[in-house]
């Protein structure tokens, strides 16, 4: 009760209140560009977050997150080209309403729709994170190496589709973790004699590079896209009628966003397709679907922005983030000297109930300027496509500039971009290498605790209950994984 | 190229920086205070893991090849840069009614190799990177508000902008209007450049 009521003290902050309007205007502009991703969008505000209070800077990252998921459905609805990832799946019948003339209906359902899952998913945040990490509070240091083992296993099995590249990818991370001094004994590893390199690889830099730089690097050369049309600009909010049509789908919506939101690599892409393929499966008129089905809308956006809340939960309680984005909030926390996980509700449980009152906050910002923002949405949308990857870049070197004043952190953020930009063309997932960053620390120290607390028996790893208990299923899971990489081929019919 | 000589090239060369790595971390020296492990004992087994999962990448490219295994046509990692056609293969994947698993969904039929980036669009992408590499050797000499606008003036006109008026009026805008948020609002010093000091 004591956390609840200082969610709501929160409520009352002008600086948190500021920062989730501003973070939810900030993302649903930047969802609403192609080719910007909530990630990226997160990513171009973390170098800003330095001096912000911890939960005003967590908080307007948060709210960047919440904005970006309705900001991508726009695009989706007027131009049939998703803002996000996890907005395509609103293309199939979005788009469809849009050509139809019922654009601002389309709109107005997928406003609501996450507004609903963005307010369930909270809920579900506030309830299963704390339990959580109260059962991780009782983990041990050879717990801890399993689950970060674990974490690692099911993000490079489950993201891009190949478990080999993403365990490629997860080590390389892990590599770029271990660039600085030896946690044990202070040696230098990894950094060439050079200075800057002493302290180790800052995650927020890694994460600027290989989200919006590389992008930066992709989209310079694709083709603009296309232009919304302006007068598609009024939104309107769905009747009571419509509102009980759509119970259903949202609600299936809801279950299928907690499920992947929870699970570390699945996303909002993946919790958007699964629900629109559910809602069609369930409804009474599965033949509306991707012909303009308001059902067809309501879904994925429900379930994706349910997502936003629920991808938070082994963030919180773990310390391991389910996605890209949960992965940048790391980086947020990381900057202010927080480590995610269960020790984060004994340490600095003001953050944690402050970011659930600024999500809530957030939610709420959403639907007021849901309301307002579609007309300046398609202006951004129609700007020439050059000038604002200009900004973009000029917002991003700045900010990496600002963090500490260090000329070797654009450079490196730059080499970040073009790594990044070589692991595209590879098809290489970004989200364990990512992961293999942020968990090296843990990883390794706790794997060398354990060993100094067995007398350097790898047992320990095994008697532990719990341990042995995450490393089965991350062994479980690599197999099945590996099993489905190199099944061989199947015959097709005849 | 196609996606098997992609991952054999991958595989390539993650084996020589698993190879690299391992030896130098072998090269770290420990200090007294070191444990059982070292400070290289980690990074060792990372690296070995990597050259392992290299070998199996090489290994499942050439049972692609045989026609061992399906190709392993990956959709695209997903990338913010969705267009519809991208959108309509993750819809076509989710016609069986259960909807896909995340491993189904990056499983397609077999079809024509992946596409290399045509040469401009690498041309175009080293090209930005050397204009982000000029602004971080131009900043501390010219100073940020030449140095930012320098640099949106060579992006923009890199992305496709025509070198006219507009362009020159963001570019000079560019450099005091950032230079406000950051300097004054934000209170974050920013280098006037040795050339003016």
């Amino acid at each position: 009760m004591d956390g609840l009521s200082s969610a709501f003290t929160q409520l009352a902050s002008v600086s948190v209140l500021l920062a989730a309007f501003g973070g939810v205007l900030w993302g649903i502009l930047g969802g609403a560009l192609p080719g910007i991703s909530p990630s990226i969008a997160m990513a171009l505000l973390l170098p800003f977050t330095v001096g912000l209070a911890p939960t005003t800077a967590l908080v307007l990252l948060a709210s960047v997150y919440v904005g970006a998921e309705y900001g991508g459905s726009i695009p989706a609805i007027l131009i049939r080209t998703p803002g996000t990832n996890s907005a395509s799946a609103t293309v199939l019948d979005g788009y469809a309403m849009a050509q139809q003339g019922r654009a601002g209906e389309a709109l107005g359902i997928s406003l609501m729709s996450g507004l609903w899952g963005g307010l369930f998913g909270l809920a579900v945040l506030v309830l299963a994170t704390e339990s959580l990490a109260r059962v991780a509070l009782a983990f041990t240091p050879a717990a801890y190496f399993s689950l970060g083992i674990l974490g690692l296993s099911v993000i490079a099995g489950l993201s891009g589709g190949s478990l080999l590249k993403g365990s490629m990818a997860a080590c390389g991370g892990l590599m770029i973790a271990f660039i600085g001094s030896d946690p044990v004994s202070g040696v230098a590893r990894f950094t060439g004699g050079s200075a800057d390199l002493l302290g180790g690889v800052k995650p927020i830099l890694i994460m600027v590079g290989l989200f919006a730089v590389t992008e930066m690097l992709v989209q310079i050369s694709q083709p603009p896209w296309a232009k919304a049309n302006a007068s598609q600009a009024r939104l309107k909010l769905p009747g009571w009628a419509m509102t009980r049509r759509l119970a259903k789908p949202q609600a299936i919506g809801a279950v299928i966003g907690t499920v992947e939101g929870v699970t570390p690599g699945a996303g909002g892409t993946i919790a958007a397709f699964m629900a629109y393929s559910e809602a069609k499966r369930w409804s009474s008129r599965p033949e509306e679907f991707g012909q303009g089905s308001p059902e067809g809308i309501a879904a994925p956006e429900c379930a994706n922005n349910v997502v936003t809340a629920t991808a938070l939960v082994p963030l919180l309680s773990l310390g391991i983030p389910g996605s890209n984005s949960a992965a940048v909030l790391l980086g947020g926390f990381l900057i202010h000297g927080l480590q995610p996980g269960p020790m984060l509700f004994s340490k600095a449980p003001d953050v944690v109930y402050g970011l659930y009152g600024g999500l809530l906050l957030a939610n709420i910002a959403m639907l007021l300027w849901g309301l307002v923002i579609l007309g300046p949405c398609i202006w951004l949308v129609n700007r020439p496509k050059p000038y604002l990857i200009a900004f973009i870049l000029a917002l991003v070197m700045s900010g990496v500039y600002a963090i500490h004043q260090s000329v070797f952190d654009i450079v490196l953020v730059v080499a970040t971009g073009v790594f990044g930009w070589v692991l595209r063309w590879f098809k290489v997932p970004v989200l364990p290498l990512v992961l293999g960053l942020v968990l090296g620390y843990l990883v390794e120290s706790n794997f060398r605790r354990s060993l100094v607390i067995s007398a350097g028996e790898l047992s320990i790893f095994f008697t532990d209950g719990v341990s042995l208990v995450l490393l089965l299923l991350a062994a479980l899971l690599t197999a099945y994984t590996g099993w489905k990489e190199f099944a061989p081929a199947k015959k097709g019919p005849r | 190229m196609n996606d098997a000589r992609r991952d054999r090239l991958l595989a390539l060369l993650a084996l020589i920086g698993a190879a690299l790595y391992i030896a130098a971390a072998r090269q770290i020296e420990d200090s007294l205070l070191s444990d059982g492990v070292g400070a290289g004992g980690v990074p060792q087994a990372v690296g070995a893991v990597l050259g392992l999962a290299a070998l199996a990448l090489c290994l499942r490219a050439w049972q692609a090849v045989r026609g061992l295994t399906l190709p392993l046509v990956l959709t695209p990692v997903p990338t913010p840069a969705m267009t519809s056609p991208i959108a309509s293969s993750i819809a076509s994947s989710i016609a069986p009614p259960i909807g896909p698993t995340p491993s189904d969904a990056a499983v397609s039929a077999p079809s024509a190799p992946a596409p290399t980036p045509p040469l401009h669009a690498l041309l175009r992408g080293a090209a930005l990177v050397l204009v982000l590499l000029a602004y971080a050797a131009l900043l501390p000499l010219a100073g940020y508000m030449l140095s930012i606008s320098a640099l949106v003036l060579a992006s923009g006109a890199l992305a496709g902008a025509a070198l006219r008026l507009p362009l020159l009026w963001c570019a000079a805008a560019a450099g005091p209007g950032l230079w406000l948020l950051f300097d004054r609002l934000l209170q974050v010093r920013m280098p006037i450049g040795q050339l003016w000091n």
